[in-house]
């Protein structure tokens, strides 16, 4: 059932509450949370050790470590704190195809608005960032309930058009972020590799977290197409006469060559990645999202 | 060349695939669409393999739709695989069965047709062509040889004129021959026109392919043998074909214009039982009808017309009713009589006739009558005496004449002297009755008496020289005394016996008839006290015997026959002239006794003159049945020097009005053969004689009786009666030039829709491969 403003599937956020959204990274926040921050303190989870030096307090000395190697070290902890996430939604051209009910701009939109109420839960902060090749709506992170209200205020109304740039758009945002964040890029991903290669490696030299969910439409995942149809491009003025059922192969081929690479380049900087097919596998994903990001959590943890 | 060559316009329809191509590339629907990127980096690396499918499918379907427009058309590819025209010889069935008339009209008249367009084929590709006429193979009808030209030429003399319109005039003068010949009475003769055939393939200097079209009746007579398998005679001569080297010089071609086994009726015999026949006697006349059919046929009506004797055409003297037949089995004869008394001797034409059926002009049947006044005998007394009794020719006279100068039937004239040809000219027969010898000019008068049918008998006794009789049997075989054996048997002389009765054995003699069937023999008190021993010749028989120890021959009869001295072996049939002999007689008997009382007292036993005048009538001459022959064969005319035959054709024949024969005139050594059946008029005419005094007969010329015999040959029985004669054939109904055409083709347009098919196939799979909807 969709809240009053249409963004807020209960039934979505009914399933996500469940689960924490927890960053990976080291981001500085001001509220204690269930977040961590690189920040070290009280009640926070050990990270490393690091030599005595005089002045440290006794309390936090490895005594196991004193007993096996003679030597004195302080444990070091991580603090959890909250995190600044900032939605970044894909509002080009592309962005409005729709072989159903819903085109993948809306379905990007639910998903953000989604993982905004999550986070808004965790009292993260959350902004959003609408943009095509130009950054279009932005609403900086905050954890008020106001900002949220914000953010489905500014989702609403919103015509996608134009074409796509995320690189230019997250480095003007990144800007007027003074912490390491955690950006939830939500996109059909429709732009060059080396685009990709280069937005998502900007995020990670900053050391921000991102998590990529790549929306698409089942007609693009699928090719279900018959018959002579004459493609129009959403973004430009390329069109391509065809018989859909005679490229469908080489097409699919080519997708999947596109979409194993953004994973890949999302595995190497250590980024999660879900792929959103129509809006009935937006829950789906999700849950795999937050599973995935809590294992990595637990995996971490067991580091130290 | 093509059958249908209006067709291949349709060749442009090849293009239509690609049309078609074109204008779907014209109809599409618009769709946004946002990974373009995607779609157009798969076109790039699928456009080759795109653009190499189109190509691919695009020629399937072309191919696919000039195959089928070719097939259409059908292609004649001559030359190809062995099949050649280069002359065409059709053969028309005109024999005597294609008068029959079917639910579709007379079926010569769809031969004629299949013949035409046969014609009109060939002439329009440029094929000499003749016209042969299957029952009369010698016949040609007409030729056509080299190019013909188009459109009919009219009038102009051939002088000068180009070949093409010299093959044009005679074009069409061999169509106007085929749309006016008629049928004769004759059966086809098939084996007689493959001889033909073989000779000249054999003749030719280079190999030419010719195609023999035989249009045809196909009936099983023509072609079958009692146990389905090809007829001993077309299976020498295919056999001959196949020996000879000459297979591939033949394209045969079998037209089927028959509607199947039809039924009919026919006379199949008329003859009168007398003979010879004698005016003032009553005489049997017999008229044989067959149902050839497969119903019974019912109520079968008819009459036999005689006509005079003094008339040059036949006009109907007396008209006799035949007893009605109420019903002919399938398959069955039935024989009915008249009595008619002919009341002076002359030569009356008959003429028989029953209801007519689907083939009327069997249902007539003709024949000749020579009536007699009497019989004529001469006799040669070698023993003369003045009295009457005491001669060797008294009681023989007495028994075959009792009163002389009342007609008794018999008329005998006593031959003194030597015997000559002027003193056998009118005789029926001659009985020479203990004569020492003859000499050798009264030898060849009998050898020319005998030769034309006349009868001899001997009567031997104390006076024969044994010698002389010897040779009479032997003859020389060369020279100019050669001749066949007068006397059929070896004499020998023997020891008087004691006396001895006859022994007439089963009594199954044709002289016997009065006698058969009476408890006792009528001979047993006839007693017989001297006797040669005669051994008979080949080929005579013996009987009646002597019951003495040796059973020695008592009655010998003869023949006097062309081969001197040998008779046919055992099992052998005669050959036309010596059935032809004893048809018109020539029969030798020898009485081994005298004629009178000397060597036993027969002579005056009342058996003595019954059977001697059934031994007159026996041994004479038959005059009528040298007046009736098949049509076919040579009327049979005694060859006289300085006499010809002026011979006309029947005047009122349904086959007359139709194809009339031509009066003609032929000579010694020359010889007719109707090919029509009817009452010919054959006056003898000399160079003493004028036309208007010359004399004339009657001929009765018949058909073959197994002609009226409708009953077909089936396809599937000639295909396979023909399967293994090796030859190359092709057998079909009554269709036009186009399907042998394409039978010899080798079923081109067969290929090519085949071919269809397959690029069809090949299309539909690459279309599915392709990923295409099907």
């Amino acid at each position: 059932m969709k809240s009053a403003d249409g963004f807020f599937d209960s039934e979505l956020i009914a399933r996500l509450s469940r689960l924490e959204l927890v960053a990976k990274r080291i981001v500085d926040g001001f509220l204690a949370g269930k977040n961590k921050s690189s920040r070290h303190g009280f009640s926070v989870e050990f990270v490393e050790h690091r030599e005595y030096v005089p002045g440290d307090d006794l309390r936090h000395l490895d005594w196991k470590v004193l007993g096996r190697m003679d030597r004195y070290y302080i444990k070091r902890y991580e603090e959890e704190t909250n995190i600044t996430a900032l939605l970044v939604l894909d509002a080009s051209a592309s962005m409005t195809y729709s072989s159903g009910t819903l085109s993948k701009f809306e379905v990007g939109a639910t998903v953000a608005a989604a993982l905004g109420h999550l986070l808004h839960r965790q009292r993260d902060a959350v902004g959003l960032a609408v943009h095509d090749q130009h950054l279009k709506e932005f609403v900086p992170p905050s954890a008020k309930t106001l900002a949220l209200a914000a953010i489905a205020a500014r989702l609403k109304g919103l015509e996608p058009e134009g074409k796509t740039s995320m690189k230019e758009v997250l480095e003007r945002v990144s800007l007027q972020l003074p912490r390491r964040c955690l950006f939830v890029l939500i996109s059909d991903f429709f732009v060059s590799q080396e685009e990709i290669d280069a937005t998502l490696g900007f995020l990670h030299y900053r050391g921000h977290d991102a998590v990529v969910l790549q929306v698409l439409d089942p007609d693009e995942r699928e090719f279900p197409f018959e018959s002579n149809i004459l493609f129009k491009g959403l973004e430009d003025d390329r069109q391509l006469l065809t018989e859909p059922h005679r490229l469908r192969e080489r097409y699919l081929a080519v997708l999947e060559g596109a979409l194993g690479h953004l994973k890949k380049s999302c595995e190497g900087c250590g980024f999660d990645y879900q792929l959103i097919t129509g809006p009935e596998t937006i829950s789906e994903a999700l849950a795999k999202l937050l599973a995935q990001r809590a294992r990595r959590r637990k995996a971490a943890s067991r580091k130290g | 060349m093509f059958v249908n060559p209006l067709l291949l316009f349709g060749l442009a329809m090849v293009s239509a695939p690609v049309i078609i191509h074109i204008l779907n590339k014209r109809r599409y629907r618009v769709q946004n669409w946002a990974a373009m990127d995607f779609l157009l980096a798969a076109q790039v690396s699928n456009r080759r393999r795109v653009k190499f499918e189109d190509l691919i499918l695009l020629l399937l379907r072309m191919a696919i739709i000039g195959f089928l427009v070719m097939a259409v058309a059908r292609p004649v590819l001559r030359g190809l695989a062995g099949w050649r025209e280069d002359s065409r010889i059709v053969v028309m069935d005109d024999s005597f069965s294609m008068e029959a008339v079917s639910a579709t009209g007379k079926v010569f008249d769809t031969a004629r047709e299949s013949a035409v367009s046969q014609v009109q084929d060939a002439m329009g590709g440029s094929v000499p062509v003749s016209v042969w006429l299957g029952s009369r193979p010698e016949s040609l009808l007409g030729k056509v040889e080299g190019q013909v030209q188009g459109g009919v030429v009219t009038g102009g003399s051939p002088a000068g004129a180009s070949a093409g319109t010299l093959a044009s005039l005679a074009g069409r003068d061999l169509l106007d021959s085929l749309w006016e010949v008629a049928t004769s009475d004759l059966p086809l003769d098939f084996p007689r026109v493959l001889r033909k055939l073989i000779d000249e393939a054999k003749g030719s200097a280079a190999p030419v392919v010719r195609s023999v079209v035989l249009v045809s009746d196909y009936r099983r007579r023509d072609w079958l043998a009692e146990d389905g398998s090809l007829a001993d005679s077309l299976e020498v001569l295919f056999e001959e074909i196949k020996r000879e080297d000459l297979v591939d010089g033949f394209n045969f071609q079998f037209v089927d214009v028959s509607s199947g086994s039809l039924d009919n009726t026919a006379i199949t015999g008329f003859s009168i039982e007398s003979d010879p026949v004698l005016a003032g006697v009553p005489v049997r006349i017999a008229v044989e009808v067959t149902n050839y059919g497969k119903e019974p046929r019912v109520r079968v009506e008819g009459n036999v017309e005689v006509g005079g004797s003094d008339s040059d055409e036949f006009v109907a003297r007396h008209k006799i009713l035949l007893p009605t037949i109420e019903s002919i089995a399938p398959g069955e004869t039935v024989r009915v009589e008249i009595q008619h008394i002919f009341t002076e001797g002359g030569e009356y034409p008959l003429k028989a006739g029953i209801t007519p059926d689907r083939l009327a002009r069997d249902d007539e049947s003709v024949l000749v009558a020579v009536v007699r006044d009497s019989m004529q005998v001469a006799l040669v007394d070698g023993a003369p005496s003045a009295n009457r009794f005491a001669s060797e020719s008294g009681l023989l006279t007495a028994a075959l004449s009792p009163r002389g100068d009342v007609p008794s039937g018999v008329s005998v004239r006593l031959v003194e002297g030597e015997i000559d040809a002027k003193e056998l000219e009118d005789a029926d027969s001659v009985f020479i009755l203990n004569r020492s010898k003859l000499s050798p000019a009264e030898q060849a008068a009998l050898g020319a008496f005998a030769g034309s049918g006349g009868g001899i008998a001997y009567f031997l006794g104390n006076k024969i020289d044994v010698e002389s009789y010897l040779e009479l049997a032997r003859p020389p075989a060369e020279g100019p005394a050669a001749r066949p054996a007068l006397f059929p048997a070896i004499l020998k002389e023997i020891a008087p016996a004691a006396a001895l009765h006859l022994d007439f054995g089963e009594n199954d003699h044709p002289t016997l008839d009065l006698f058969r069937g009476l408890k006792n023999s009528s001979f047993d008190h006839v007693i017989f006290r001297r006797f040669f021993l005669l051994e008979p010749l080949p080929g005579a028989t013996v009987v009646a015997r002597y019951d003495d120890e040796l059973s020695t021959a008592a009655v010998i009869e003869g023949r006097y026959s062309l081969v001197v001295g040998a008779a046919p072996a055992e099992g052998e049939k005669e050959s036309a002239e010596d059935s032809a002999e004893t048809e018109g007689r020539g029969r030798i008997a020898v009485f081994n006794t005298t004629a009178d009382r000397d060597w036993g007292d027969w002579p005056t036993d009342y058996t003595y003159p019954i059977l001697m005048q059934e031994w007159v009538r026996y041994l004479s001459r038959s005059y009528s049945r040298g007046r009736v022959s098949q049509a076919g064969d040579a009327l049979r005319l005694e060859e006289k020097p300085g006499v010809s035959y002026r011979i006309e054709p029947p005047s009122e024949d349904i086959s007359s009005e139709a194809n009339p024969e031509a009066e003609v005139l032929i000579g010694l050594g020359e010889s007719y053969r109707p090919h029509l059946a009817g009452l010919f008029r054959v006056a003898e005419e000399t160079a003493a004689r004028d036309t208007e005094s010359a004399t004339s007969s009657w001929y009765a010329v018949r058909r073959e009786a197994g002609e009226s015999d409708l009953a077909e040959c089936g396809e599937e029985s000639l295909r396979a009666a023909l399967a293994g004669t090796g030859i190359r054939f092709v057998i079909g109904g009554n269709v036009d030039v186009d399907a042998f055409r394409r039978d010899q083709e080798g079923e081109v347009w067969r290929w090519l829709a085949l071919a269809a098919g397959v690029f069809l196939l090949l299309e539909l799979f690459a279309a599915w491969w392709f990923g295409r909807k099907v």
